[in-house]
């Protein structure tokens, strides 16, 4: 037994020297070539910078471009600048990330990593523009991913390459986390996708009624009302809350029949809930009242008026 | 004398236990900070289209003004912070916070579903930049009941209790949000996660709990409200600290510190015995044992200190300095 456990303490003294200098030997290392990396980032932020303005005509060459690591910032900038710059040619972007390859290089460098690694690849590689040959392989790679994130960067880089089929590959997703309509609202504002809501309200699909809702409530489309309360007459619950809140949120009138049977189908403490949300949105206490189920009505009625009375600030200042 | 292979065998079978523990806790920390990152790469995390559920953040017993500026700046757009204060305690510190967030008083809204008392006042601010600041001026007997207060007046239906020496990290409510979205978020009543700067198996934690959930299981109760409320509920733990706190926590309060303090203590009580009886052959392998206890702890140690240096996210001179005193604290063992 002695011979055990003097081999299991020289092995785990051995591994914590091993760790410690590992450790602080790589820190060194990351730090020189993070320095480097972030100097390399600036310069080629603003030859892109320069190109985007000259409309492609400038004729800088991006410096140590033939290293990988470089092309890897590079790819990293490109979809970074895409997805911030409004208005400017997007061609520009997609001739450097021609020229280059990083759409293959982003999806080697995906497949040879793992993880959340893997997942920080895919949505670079879904934020730029890649050819049909990347755009195949990686639907055949990783189209059928369980991993909610690699299957988000997929869709992500579905709706980049054929913007004309989004309702269709959105059907396609399982269940769309808020998370995911953020990021595909992301995609909509910069102008990847037409921002056609009725399409997205009247579909049949849950997924692309609640992005529709989320447009609707994110860009303030009043104008989408009679679309949102028969959202809310949905026998989908999902769908039926995200109306609710979305009418709530665009201040529109609640005095309504479908609005009504939604606050029956709710249980108590949910009704309860939704008078506070009701209250602090600014709505008076009879608005809320008139929607009550009358069997609830007298009963919550001086809750709902304290609430109200309590939510009311003076907002002069 | 002693069994000494039985005796050898639990003892090493405890600290295999203990490294494997150690490196499970690493690798899920790591696992989840590398998922932050990600996120935060993303354009759609944090921003306006994500928040559709609301956080009510509940402080029991702030004690200055900066402490609430402090948890005011969150860059959520929907939460809100309820400071449960006692100004029988400290009314100078009401009069203050009435002055500078321009506080009136508001009704206090009857809430049957927990039994709430000893509420004085209710403060909004009549300042359309400090909406989110709620006030609530009643007598303090115990941080479960400030909490069970700020329930009672919560707006929103996610609740996050807090004492008065611990601070949100600024990415934290997001980070909730989107862990809740994750799964079912209708199922998720409680979501826990650590407190910095942590060492594993720290049981400090900080929760975002269902404010259905907490009102179904009748509020929090005194003792350990926080831990017992996330033991009843359901819901899961998130391995990465998205909170700090200010409190003076000493060494000995680490739990595997003390797991390798008993574990060593004992083959150096064989050891004396062995000796007194002249027993050589068993006293070498008592003494091996005290070495596989310390050699344990110091790569348990290491593991743990390299994994705060790569959350924590220091670069530079910080960073150097870090790695000198992880080095250093190696060989101290915690």
């Amino acid at each position: 037994m002695g011979d055990v456990v003097g081999i299991y303490s020289l092995t785990l003294f051995v591994v914590a020297v091993l760790m410690a200098v590992v450790s602080m030997i790589r820190a060194q290392v990351r730090r020189r070539r993070q320095r480097m990396l972030l100097s390399l980032e600036r310069c080629y932020v603003s030859i892109l910078n320069r190109r985007l303005l000259e409309g492609g005509h400038a004729e800088s060459q991006f410096p140590l471009i033939e290293r990988r690591s470089s092309r890897l910032v590079l790819a990293t900038v490109v979809a970074r600048m895409g997805s911030v710059t409004y208005g400017y040619d997007r061609r520009v972007l997609a001739e450097v990330v021609h020229c280059y390859a990083l759409d293959c290089l982003l999806m080697e460098q995906a497949e040879l990593s793992w993880g959340m690694r893997r997942v920080q690849w895919l949505h670079t590689l879904a934020l730029v523009d890649c050819s049909d040959y990347v755009y195949e392989r990686l639907t055949r790679r990783f189209g059928r991913s369980h991993n909610r994130y690699m299957s988000l960067c997929v869709t992500l880089a579905a709706l980049n390459h054929t913007p004309e089929r989004c309702i269709a590959i959105l059907a396609e997703r399982p269940r769309l986390s808020t998370f995911d309509l953020a990021e595909v609202l992301m995609m909509l504002k910069r102008g990847l996708i037409p921002v056609a809501y009725q399409p997205l309200l009247r579909a049949e699909q849950t997924n692309v009624r609640l992005l529709g809702l989320c447009i609707v409530r994110y860009f303030g489309v009043t104008e989408a009302e009679d679309d949102i309360v028969a959202a809310i007459a949905s026998e989908d619950r999902e769908v039926a809350d995200a109306a609710l809140f979305t009418l709530c949120a665009l201040r529109l009138r609640l005095d309504r029949e479908q609005v009504r049977a939604a606050a029956r189908r709710m249980s108590a403490g949910e009704r309860r809930a939704w008078c506070r949300h009701l209250a602090s949105e600014g709505y008076s206490a009879q608005t809320i009242a008139h929607i009550l189920p009358e069997t609830d009505r007298r009963q919550m009625c001086e809750y709902v008026e304290q609430t109200v009375a309590s939510y009311k600030r003076c907002l002069t200042n | 004398m002693v069994r000494m292979d039985l005796f050898s065998i639990v003892i090493l079978t405890v600290l295999s236990l203990s490294l494997v523990a150690v490196v499970v806790a690493a690798v899920r920390t790591l696992a989840a900070l590398r998922k932050g990152r990600m996120l935060s790469e993303c354009h759609g995390y944090g921003s306006e289209a994500m928040s559709q559920t609301g956080v009510s953040v509940v402080v029991s017993g702030a004690r200055t003004e900066d402490e609430i500026e402090q948890r005011l700046s969150s860059e959520y757009w929907r939460y809100e912070v309820i400071v449960v204060v006692d100004s029988s305690l400290d009314a100078k510190l009401l009069h203050t916070l009435c002055l500078k967030y321009a506080l009136i008083r508001v009704n206090f809204p009857t809430i049957e579903e927990l039994p709430i008392d000893g509420v004085a006042m209710l403060y909004r601010s009549r300042q359309r930049r400090y909406r989110r600041l709620v006030v609530i001026d009643r007598l303090h007997r115990s941080c479960a009941d400030d909490w069970n207060c700020g329930v009672a007046v919560a707006s929103f239906d996610r609740i996050v209790p807090l004492e008065s020496d611990r601070f949100l990290l600024p990415d934290a409510l997001p980070r909730w949000v989107m862990e809740l979205h994750e799964r079912e978020p209708r199922k998720a009543e409680v979501l826990a996660a650590q407190v910095a700067p942590t060492h594993f198996f720290d049981r400090r934690r900080v929760a975002m709990f269902s404010r259905s959930a907490v009102i179904a299981a009748g509020g929090f109760a005194s003792g350990h409200p926080r831990v017992s409320m996330i033991c009843c509920l359901h819901g899961r733990m998130l391995y990465l600290p998205l909170a700090y706190s200010t409190a003076y926590r000493h060494r000995s309060d680490n739990p595997l510190r003390r797991l390798y303090i008993t574990t060593g203590a004992l083959p150096t009580v064989v050891l004396f015995v062995e000796l007194a009886y002249q027993n050589w052959d068993r006293a070498r392998e008592a003494l091996m044992l005290i070495v596989a206890t310390y050699v344990t702890a110091l790569l348990s140690s290491v593991i743990a200190l390299s994994t705060r240096l790569v959350v924590r996210g220091e670069s530079g001179e910080e960073r150097t300095k870090s790695l000198r005193r992880l080095l250093r604290c190696s060989f101290r063992v915690y």
